[in-house]
């Protein structure tokens, strides 16, 4: 087999037994890599109703099919297990140079069951694994853990996946990260790791990509080729020249910038939080993933110190910033900064910080509750001890270290109207009423709300667009509004959940191939031919996509999920307070005809949203069916 | 009229400059305004004049207004 090693790594945390397993290519071509991989380990190793903080749950780390390879964005792996923070399948994607290093140590996936009885992290070189203990490296921070593992295994140029003390202490949507600055933040995929024992995951290899090729050289000049054209892309020299965080102007002008816990799609403040500040007061370089053109990662000065952890994202800037109704960007670089020192995601914590705002605005909770802190909007002096109490679980920092939903319970009242978030998941920074597919996406979502399951809707609004000519080999017909649910745009959504997915499955970043019209499709099937031989064609490659899909919904179909949890907050069926959207809801009975549309689409009963035995079978997953069936 | 070239649209003047001065004697269509200064209409996605937003450069410009454009923004 070629462009993989195919090796598996097996890890028995409670008997510390490791065992290596090799693929057969016919399973790879049907689950090549990443989300497909988990889904696949996830539903056949694990039974239905397991604790997700208890040994029985299932950690898989895998890679891409591309992941490590000299294609542009192909550098991401994905952490997947049931989700403490959702109950579902979980799963989050980080890139940076984890991946590719775990690539160059021939190791293509890890499964991790158990518990081990003290701290220990895993040591991978080349094909090779041990456990180590971990006792001395337990409650202590990102960038000693990481100094001292190298000290250890003296070798400096050994990548770090790691967990913080918000993974130790258990809180549900604790993240991980690889070289601190990278991050596998949504889910809660750093309290299952906590709850394993296991701190991190240390990796070298000394392999080359290339050689694992079946054409080396086609694929080197196909990497040179898109390494050019992606550095020529002016959406592309975009990124690399502000990153994500240039996204907060244009949002606030076309009236979605989430602020105050979604109330308003407008910040009057916003001259504060841009990316002109950001640049003057905060930046000291800009840096990459593993051989990407693209260069989107920043890095800040905080307080004067160059932060180890990376600049703020857009979404950070978001959470922190407009959604909090907090305007200083130094402070909102601090909670990043925070943040990931104790390794929370930054999205959840921010969102269920401004519900907790929202919650004690409306008299739901008072300074008793919030050991005194005074959470009004826009009070960032509350900002950075709340973030420290949520990852130790200190005070009322223990009631939002369960997330907002589990929070909203406890309170009681109309607190869960103030809960955004989805199966659990709070919402990411993008405002589904001036685009609706994102609600759909928030909605339909195998792992709670998330920005990351269609490409968003301005991208294909105009049909002179690149993007829009970049996703007409995907089968993308016509332009659509971004305030629509049309049966054609419905058409459109399944087809992109597909190809996302598909990204997933072979470890693509979402900054580069098409819609972002950075790389074409054409390009990404030649990268699969010349890495693997196969002869692959789009049709297959959707297909992979939603095979990848539907053993993630068959996976929370298990678990009891249907139609009843595809849902929006209410909120979004109400008008936006503010902005050029102002008096805009998302149409709450368009919006369920659409799901119903889709679900047919996906060959999924209109009532129940449970996938059908005919379209599993379609997808050669008649196994899934048949587990189905049994429960 | 004053117009703000968000994001990379900037990177259609010279010194990548983000607010420029475009002398406009009669009332112009925008579309025809971006043809002259290069930058890309079909990729345009938010134009607000005087805070006004729309989708379109179909719009009629004078030379008091202060428009801004932006091209399509996604996840992040």
């Amino acid at each position: 087999m070629y462009g993989t090693s195919g090796k598996i790594l097996r890890v028995d945390l409670t008997t510390g037994e490791l065992r290596i397993e090799e693929l057969a290519e016919e399973f790879y071509r049907l689950y090549p890599g990443g989300k497909a991989l988990a889904g696949y380990y996830l539903l056949n190793e694990m039974p239905p109703n397991i604790e997700p903080l208890s040994p029985e749950n299932l950690l898989v780390i895998a890679n891409g099919l591309l992941t490590g390879s000299p294609v542009a964005t192909a550098t991401r792996y994905v952490v997947s297990a049931r989700s403490p923070l959702t109950y579902g399948y979980g799963e989050s994607e980080a890139a940076g140079f984890w991946g590719p290093e775990l690539k160059m140590a021939g190791i293509e996936a890890i499964l991790i069951s158990g518990k081990a009885r003290e701290p220990v992290y895993l040591w991978i070189q080349d094909g090779q694994a041990e456990l180590r203990p971990a006792g001395h490296l337990w409650g202590r921070h990102p960038a000693e853990v990481q100094a001292d593992i190298q000290a250890e295994l003296g070798d400096e140029k050994i990548r770090v996946l790691q967990i913080g003390i918000a993974g130790e202490n258990l809180v549900r949507y604790a993240s991980i990260t690889n070289d601190l600055r990278h991050f596998n933040g949504r889910n809660g995929m750093g309290a299952v790791m906590g709850s394993k024992n296991l701190k991190a995951v240390a990796v070298r290899g000394h392999q080359r990509y290339q050689t694992m090729a079946y054409d080396s050289d086609q694929l080197m000049a196909l990497g040179r080729k898109l390494s050019q054209e992606v550095k020529k892309h002016p959406a592309s020299a975009d990124l690399q020249n502000r990153g994500t965080p240039g996204l907060v102007e244009a949002l606030n002008a076309a009236g979605i910038l989430p602020t105050r816990n979604f109330r308003q799609g407008a910040f009057e403040n916003v001259d504060k939080v841009k990316w002109e500040v950001y640049e003057k007061e905060l930046l000291t370089a800009r840096r990459s993933c593993y051989a990407c053109a693209v260069r989107c990662k920043r890095e800040v000065a905080v307080d004067g110190q160059v932060s180890v952890y990376g600049g703020p994202e857009y979404e950070t800037v978001g959470a922190f910033g407009p959604n909090c109704g907090i305007d200083d960007l130094h402070l909102i670089a601090k909670a990043n900064e925070l943040s990931n020192q104790y390794l929370l995601d930054t999205i959840s914590t921010g969102a269920t910080i401004a519900f907790a705002m929202e919650c004690y605005e409306h008299g739901l909770i008072s300074p008793e509750d919030t050991d005194g802190l005074d959470l009004r909007f826009g009070n960032g002096e509350v900002l950075l001890p709340l973030i420290e109490m949520i990852a130790t679980r200190t005070g009322f920092g223990n009631l939002l270290a369960e997330g907002s939903k589990r929070a909203a319970e406890k309170i009681g009242g109309d607190a869960h109207y103030f809960a955004m978030q989805v199966k659990g998941q709070e919402l990411a920074m993008h405002e589904p009423r001036g685009k609706y597919n994102v609600g759909m996406g928030y909605a339909i979502s195998e792992i709670g709300a998330d920005h990351l399951v269609v490409v968003h809707d301005p991208t294909l609004a105009n049909p002179e667009s690149l993007a829009f000519k970049s996703a007409q080999s995907l089968g993308i017909k016509q332009a659509q509004p971004p305030r629509s649910l049309s049966a054609e745009k419905m058409e459109h959504f399944y087809i992109l959940e597909k190809w996302n997915s598909f990204e997933k499955v072979i470890g693509l970043c979402f900054f580069g191939p098409a819609p972002r019209s950075f790389i074409q499709p054409e390009d990404i099937l030649a990268a699969i031919r010349a890495v693997t031989g196969w002869q692959i064609n789009m049709e297959e490659v959707l297909r992979i996509g939603e095979r990848a899909t539907n053993m993630a919904r068959v996976f929370n179909v298990r678990e009891g999920f249907s139609r009843k949890d595809d849902v929006l907050p209410e909120r979004l069926f109400q008008p936006l307070e503010n902005g050029v959207l102002e008096g805009h809801a998302m149409p709450r009975e368009e919006f369920e005809a659409a799901l119903t549309q889709l679900y047919q689409l996906k060959g999924w009963n209109p009532m129940s949203g449970h996938p059908t035995r005919e379209r599993l079978e379609e997808l050669s997953l008649g196994w899934a069916a048949d587990k189905l069936e049994q429960t | 009229m004053k117009l703000y070239l968000g994001s990379y649209f900037a990177f259609f003047t010279p010194n990548r400059r983000h607010w420029i001065d475009v002398e406009i004697s009669d009332p112009t269509w925008l579309t025809d305004i971006l043809s002259e200064l290069g930058i890309p209409a079909a990729e345009v996605h938010l134009v607000v004049v005087n805070d006004q937003a729309s989708e379109s450069t179909d719009v009629i410009i004078s030379n008091k207004d202060t428009v801004r454009l932006f091209p399509p923004v996604g996840g992040g």
